[in-house]
């Protein structure tokens, strides 16, 4: 409910000026800070009707009610009537309640006010106050509509100028903090530089060392490898050619038995997986009788 | 004009004022959020940046000590700062053991290698020689073993010449030996 002041009005005799006693009215507001108000109208301004018989619709379909037949609900004379009805807070069944008054009375109710400075905003009836009914003339609607929208409008206007506004000082803000950035990191830039230097010196010199251990790990293995490698030749072979490098090594020769050969040299640390390569002959060589030629090939094992 | 076209034109009218306006608004929205976006970009990266400076003290010392590592360990690399200089040492190595092993020299060549880790690059020589059995271990233990870091990678042994029983077998190998050197700073 709305807190606006609620000024009652009854005219005595029924018949006197009501702009003037409004005028009259809102004069004796001129020294509070009170410019809008709530109108009552007292006993005689308006026509009140309790309806128990209606159905139980909205209030805007009420109002269509009423408004389509106000000669069913209210006395209709001459003169043109402003209508309104709700629905009472209480009451089972629903209760309406229908009020209506003289437009022309209403106008020169609200005409008086507006000459003391107060404008109205609502219209009641004495004693329904707290119902939600409205008789404020179709003008004054359409005004306080316009009012309404005026005050969006400005408000939205005054909302957007705001945005832009505080927009407009945090573009500022950040074009003064990315020069400030731009000019900081201009000042580091030397010693970022640097930075990058010492870490590139630091890598390099790290893969360096790393490489080095690794080269150094690698010493020997050749000639250990070997050297392991004919150790596990018995005194009855011979070998006329070998090859090796990282991965592999490769004997050939001549033995008794090249197979048996073949498994003692898997007993060897330097030797990985060692197996004949075909052609195995079993020919006797000229000049070394008993002898069969071998080709062995192994993996380069690892050495302690 | 109608009461009715007069709200048209004005409702019109509206709706174009305000599809520009909208316009305008995303556009300088748009450019202040780009605005905002390289700020708060151009802010990492100076506090990443600050950050790395203030490590730069003990990375310098970082960088010193490694490199004094580096130095203590190149007096084992073969000499030279350039490829063919460090080519040229190694093969002088390479030929001085083989003359001092006592073993006839058929070859030793430079080959063309590629290979490195930062300032550390390899230089590889091919040398082929004839000796007996223990003359070839020797000089591969001693090429292995010496002073500088030095590599067997590849070996092939074959006997030179048909041995008679009881004669010392003469042995071509034909080696590949590998060595490292620093590279001048580029």
């Amino acid at each position: 409910m709305s807190r606006r002041p609620v000024v009652l009005v009854r005219p005595n005799p029924p018949d006197e000026d009501l702009t003037e006693i409004c005028r009259a009215a809102g004069a004796e507001l001129a020294g509070t800070r009170v410019k809008r108000i709530t109108l009552a109208l007292g006993d005689g301004l308006a026509q009140v009707r309790r309806i128990s018989t209606l159905p139980p619709v909205s209030q805007a379909r009420l109002r269509a009610i009423i408004g389509g037949e106000p000669a069913r609900f209210v006395r209709v004379a001459q003169e043109p009537l402003t209508l309104d009805a709700g629905w009472l807070p209480t009451g089972k069944p629903p209760l309406a309640l229908v009020v209506a008054a003289p437009t022309l009375k209403l106008e020169a109710a609200v005409e008086g006010f507006r000459l003391a400075g107060v404008r109205v905003e609502r219209i009641v009836v004495e004693g329904y106050e707290s119902a939600n009914v409205d008789l404020l003339p179709a003008n004054e609607r359409r005004r306080r509509l316009r009012r309404e929208w005026k005050l969006a409008g400005w408000l939205g206007f005054s909302a957007a100028l705001l945005w832009l506004g505080l927009a407009a000082r945090w573009t500022a803000s950040l074009r003064i903090e990315e020069r400030e950035l731009r000019s900081r990191l201009a000042e580091i830039e030397p010693a970022s530089g640097a930075v990058a230097e010492a870490r590139h010196q630091v890598d390099q010199t790290a893969i360096t060392i790393r490489a080095l251990d690794s080269i150094g790990g690698r010493r020997g293995r050749m000639v250990i490898g070997l050297a392991d490698a004919a150790s596990g030749l018995p005194d009855q072979a011979f070998l006329t050619a070998l090859s090796a490098d990282r991965d592999s090594i490769r004997l050939a020769g001549l033995a008794v038995s090249p197979a048996r050969l073949v498994e003692r040299l898997g007993k060897r640390p330097s030797l990985e997986r060692p197996r004949l390569l075909p052609p195995v002959s079993g020919r006797a060589v000229v000049g070394v009788p008993g002898m069969a030629p071998f080709e062995i090939v192994a993996g380069r094992g690892r050495l302690p | 004009m109608t009461g009715r076209e007069r709200i048209a034109v004005r409702a019109g009218a509206a709706l174009v004022a305000v599809g520009v306006a909208a316009r305008v608004v995303l556009a300088l929205a748009h450019g202040v959020g780009a605005m905002g976006d390289r700020v708060r970009l151009a802010r990492e990266v100076v506090v990443r940046q600050e950050g790395l400076i203030a490590t730069l003290p003990e990375l310098e010392r970082r960088a010193d000590s490694l490199k004094t590592r580096v130095l203590a360990l190149a007096d084992r690399l073969v000499p030279g700062r350039t490829e063919p200089e460090a080519q040229a040492e190694l093969l002088a190595q390479v030929e001085a053991a083989i003359v001092h092993a006592g073993a006839t020299v058929e070859l030793t060549d430079a080959v063309s290698d590629s290979v490195g880790f930062g300032r550390l690059r390899r230089v590889t020589a091919r040398a082929v020689w004839q000796s007996d059995l223990r003359g070839v271990l020797s000089l591969m233990r001693r090429l292995e073993f010496g002073p500088t870091l030095l590599t067997v990678e590849q070996v092939r042994l074959s006997l030179s010449q048909a041995v008679a029983p009881g004669q010392a077998e003469q042995i071509r190998a034909d080696v590949m030996v590998e060595g490292w050197y620093l590279a001048g700073e580029e």
